[in-house]
């Protein structure tokens, strides 16, 4: 299709659209930096960017950030509780986005899966194939000259 | 400051809070800040448990680049002004 490029093209696991994602977290007072890769559910119901769970608490207070507590409107309007930080999304699958990174807000709360939501995919087109069990994510033509696969 | 913030504050220092009554400090405190200070609807606010405004921002994403690896005097939580919660399935 015209105006837009496929970047990623993922088929489903038996559980779901998962996504190998990395994600880098900076201190900006230290220059401090740590990354990790994440396998992430898609959940186009999660409006926020990444939803970790706890165990990554401890790599992120290691260059001396502390996630904030926040209030989390839980499915089903549930009121609940969880920590954010500020990331950066590099990678996901092989499709590296410019440096730094896609900015988003990081959510840390509860066990896994990790979660990425629509604050990632405000960005690009994405195309869930039910029957084919197929995901797939394009880049719009405005963005893509700032971008590269690898 | 109402009461029940001051009782949930008081408990806190002894116990832990559960989730519930930590939504419902921070929404008291939250809504109480925003009404003090005129906040707008659509601000992003880190608010601290004596109601004080730390940071204000227009966005989430100015807000936790504001706040990251900061240190504050006292313990702050994030908060989206006339909304219900910061993040989530909403």
């Amino acid at each position: 299709m015209m105006g837009r490029r496929l970047i990623i093209n993922k088929p489903y696991t038996r559980t779901g659209p998962f996504l190998d994602v990395k994600v880098l977290i900076l201190n900006p007072h230290t220059n401090q930096q740590t990354s990790f890769d994440q396998v992430c559910l898609v959940d186009t119901g999660f409006s926020g960017g990444l939803h970790v769970p706890r165990s990554r608490e401890a790599e992120i207070r290691l260059i001396g950030v502390e996630a904030t507590p926040t209030t989390v409107s839980l499915a089903g309007g549930v009121p609940g509780t969880g920590y954010v930080c500020f990331a950066y999304v590099q990678r996901i699958e092989d499709f590296w986005f410019p440096m730094p990174g896609i900015e988003t807000e990081l959510l840390i709360r509860g066990e896994e899966p990790a979660l990425l939501g629509r604050d990632i995919l405000k960005s690009m087109i994405a195309e869930f194939d039910g029957p084919r069990k197929l995901l797939s994510i394009y880049q719009p033509a405005s963005d893509r000259d700032c971008a590269h696969k690898v | 400051m109402s009461k029940s913030i001051l009782d949930l504050l008081e408990k806190m220092k002894r116990y832990t809070i559960n989730e519930q009554e930590a939504v419902r400090l921070m929404r008291d405190l939250a809504e109480r800040a925003s009404e003090h200070y005129d906040l707008k609807p659509g601000q992003f606010a880190a608010i601290t448990l004596s109601g004080k405004i730390a940071d204000l921002a227009d966005t989430k994403i100015e807000l936790l680049k504001k706040v990251q690896g900061k240190r504050y005097r006292e313990q702050i939580f994030l908060w989206e002004v006339g909304s219900e919660s910061f993040t989530g399935w909403k």
